[in-house]
């Protein structure tokens, strides 16, 4: 007989098996699916973070950041998410900067959230000058342009203020009773950038009364070989936070780990759980079927065939459960998403569970590889059967 | 006529705390090709033992078991199952239906390990001959007794077999379905095969046979009846 046609026929055997009992079937393979979609997911937000994490410290321009006397990775943080950072620099250290031979460009910049919609969320408003756009320069304008003056009552918005806002050029926008002509809308960015309204630099100075005052300075250098004297000079100005945005990105990578730690415990304990299942379920099966497994014996069937047979109900059961937790992480990954926004106290701007094909695929691939050797013993018990 | 199974000088003990059982003692037989033999005997009498042996579903404590010329006794267990696969059909007391497979499924079973099976047709064929293709599609559970017997009796028979061995296939049934059976097999052996039946009661087979009677697991008398 062909070997196409035996194994459709140990296919066939082995699914009339499990729809025998559908119960104990549908179970088993939701088990499966759910372990699948959690390892996907866990993966998924591994990577997702980390990208959404690097990409929004790349387009921030900068490697080093300046800050008033604090903790500078809150105060990187905070500038990362968007926030009012209590500390000011004054603007006579951003020209000090600027002046420094190792130092390829700087931009300074003077940060506040105001409360919005009734208090239920921030709007983040952001002073600039046009050193901005030069430590951005992938940075363009959606629609409109740069400010017309670095006194103009105008505004540029980030993509996704002007969606929601259904803002364009033109419109008025108001800012602690002050109305801001709309001058130009950027790019999406996929950063905090996106939710930002930024303002001239001395216009936001002055309407949150802190005039010469800045919230952080932004350098780039021509090699960041020089970073080690260049910051070591920066502390000898009093009042000074020094931080490299390599060491924001390690700082809060570590404090994820605790996080990553326990959703891999907990990913780890429902694929165990899950095994067992398939474990259990082969092993019933064998159990169940000693009479039948003694009369394939008896009839001549050798060891090797019973062993197939048995391991194929392992196989449909995991590649069901498979694409069963395909689907669920397809499905729910908008709403592990918002879990993972609602849980964690700080998450980048940028999707951070990132569901990939490779992802899927690698989840799937390794659930169905565990539950096959979960389904070797029960299916060498049956081989070794007498007839 | 060439034995095709023998057995001889065949003791088979098995082993308890302390002691033995002796199931068969001394037992030497020889079945011709062609031949249908019916062991009987009282319950215990060493008639299942006996045809677990010549079919090479187990070995004797002593002696030897020869099919088709090949010691069996001290043959290779993938060899046994070979043999049992490509040239021996099995029907059995209860039956022992896959109950998850169809009928049709059942009878297609040897077809998953027997090169020798035919296809799926035959396996119709097969179930059109024992009275049970409209049962086909259903599931053992759904048929009476004896129809299940006659569908255990197709899937011996898929692999197109030298010999049939039935330990008892009528124990189960009624005198009318045991007689349908009886009538069935007995078909089949005037189309050339060899067949070794155990059964308790000799009344309801076809006369002509041979009868080997067991008692106390030694042949007690050999006759044809």
């Amino acid at each position: 007989m062909g070997s196409a046609r035996r194994l459709r026929m140990t296919a066939s055997w082995a699914f009339q098996g499990l729809a025998f009992h559908k119960t104990r079937t549908l179970l088993t393979i939701a088990a499966v699916g759910l372990a699948t979609a959690l390892v996907a997911g866990i993966l998924g937000f591994q990577a997702g973070y980390r990208q959404s994490l690097d990409h929004n410290i790349d387009s921030m321009g900068y490697q080093i950041l300046v800050t008033g006397k604090g903790c500078p990775h809150e105060a990187a943080t905070l500038i990362l998410r968007g926030g009012s950072i209590p500390m000011y620099i004054r603007e006579e250290v951003y020209r000090h900067i600027v002046e420094q031979p190792e130092v390829k460009d700087a931009t300074r910049f003077f940060m506040q959230a105001v409360p919005d919609r009734g208090g239920s969320s921030h709007q983040l408003h952001v002073g600039i000058d046009e050193s901005f756009l030069a430590l951005k320069p992938g940075v363009g304008f959606q629609r409109g342009e740069w400010f017309s003056g670095a006194l103009a009552d105008e505004a540029i918005l980030g993509f996704n203020v002007a969606e929601y806002r259904r803002l364009g050029i033109g419109d008025t926008i108001g800012v602690k009773g002050r109305t801001f002509r709309v001058r130009g809308i950027l790019d999406k960015l996929g950063t905090q950038d996106d939710g930002t309204v930024f303002l001239p630099l001395e216009v936001s100075q002055d309407l949150f009364e802190r005039r010469d005052r800045l919230t952080g300075i932004g350098i780039r250098l021509h090699d960041m070989g020089d970073a080690g004297p260049f910051i070591d000079r920066l502390y000898d100005i009093p009042s000074l936070q020094v931080v490299r945005m390599s060491q924001v990105q390690g700082a809060i990578l570590n404090i994820l780990r605790g996080v990553r730690a326990l959703l891999l415990a907990f990913g780890a304990v429902c694929l165990v759980a899950a095994l067992m299942g398939v474990f259990s379920v082969a092993l019933i099966t064998v159990n169940e079927r000693t009479p039948e497994m003694g009369v394939l014996r008896a009839l001549g069937c050798p060891g090797w065939t019973l062993f197939q047979l048995v391991w194929a109900e392992s196989l449909l059961l995991s590649l069901a459960g498979a694409v069963v937790g395909a689907g669920l992480t397809l499905a729910l990954r908008g709403a592990a998403e918002w879990v993972v926004r609602s849980t964690l106290t700080f998450v980048p701007a940028g999707t951070v569970v990132a569901v990939t094909p490779e992802t899927l695929l690698g989840s799937a691939a390794a659930v169905v590889v565990l539950c096959l050797l979960a389904g070797v013993y029960p299916a060498l018990k049956s081989s070794r059967g007498a007839a | 006529m060439t034995a095709l199974l023998s057995a001889s000088g065949v003791w088979k003990e098995f082993p308890q705390p302390g002691t033995s059982v002796t199931a068969l003692a001394d037992v030497t037989l020889a079945i011709g090709r062609g031949e249908f033999v019916v062991v009987t005997g009282e319950s215990g009498s060493g008639k299942s033992t006996l045809l677990s042996l010549l079919a090479g579903m187990d070995r004797p404590t002593r002696g030897a078991v020869r099919f088709d010329g090949e010691a069996l006794e001290s043959a290779a267990p993938g060899r046994l199952a070979r043999i049992r696969r490509e040239r021996m059909g099995f029907v059995f007391q209860d039956f022992r239906l896959v109950r998850h497979l169809t009928v049709l499924g059942n009878v297609r079973l040897p077809l998953l390990f027997g090169p020798r099976g035919g296809d799926a047709d035959e396996a119709e064929r097969l179930l059109e001959r024992v009275n049970i293709a409209h049962r086909a599609r259903h599931r053992p559970d759904a048929l009476s007794r004896g129809e299940m017997q006659r569908a255990a009796l197709a899937r011996a028979l898929a692999n197109r077999p030298d010999v049939l061995f039935a330990d008892e296939p009528t124990a189960n049934l009624d005198r009318r379905n045991a007689g349908i059976l009886w009538e069935l097999i007995a078909d089949l052996h005037r189309g050339g095969l060899t067949v070794v039946a155990a059964a308790h009661d000799v009344e309801v087979i076809p006369e002509g046979r041979r009868i080997v009677r067991l008692d106390d697991g030694r042949i007690a008398s050999d006759e044809h009846r």
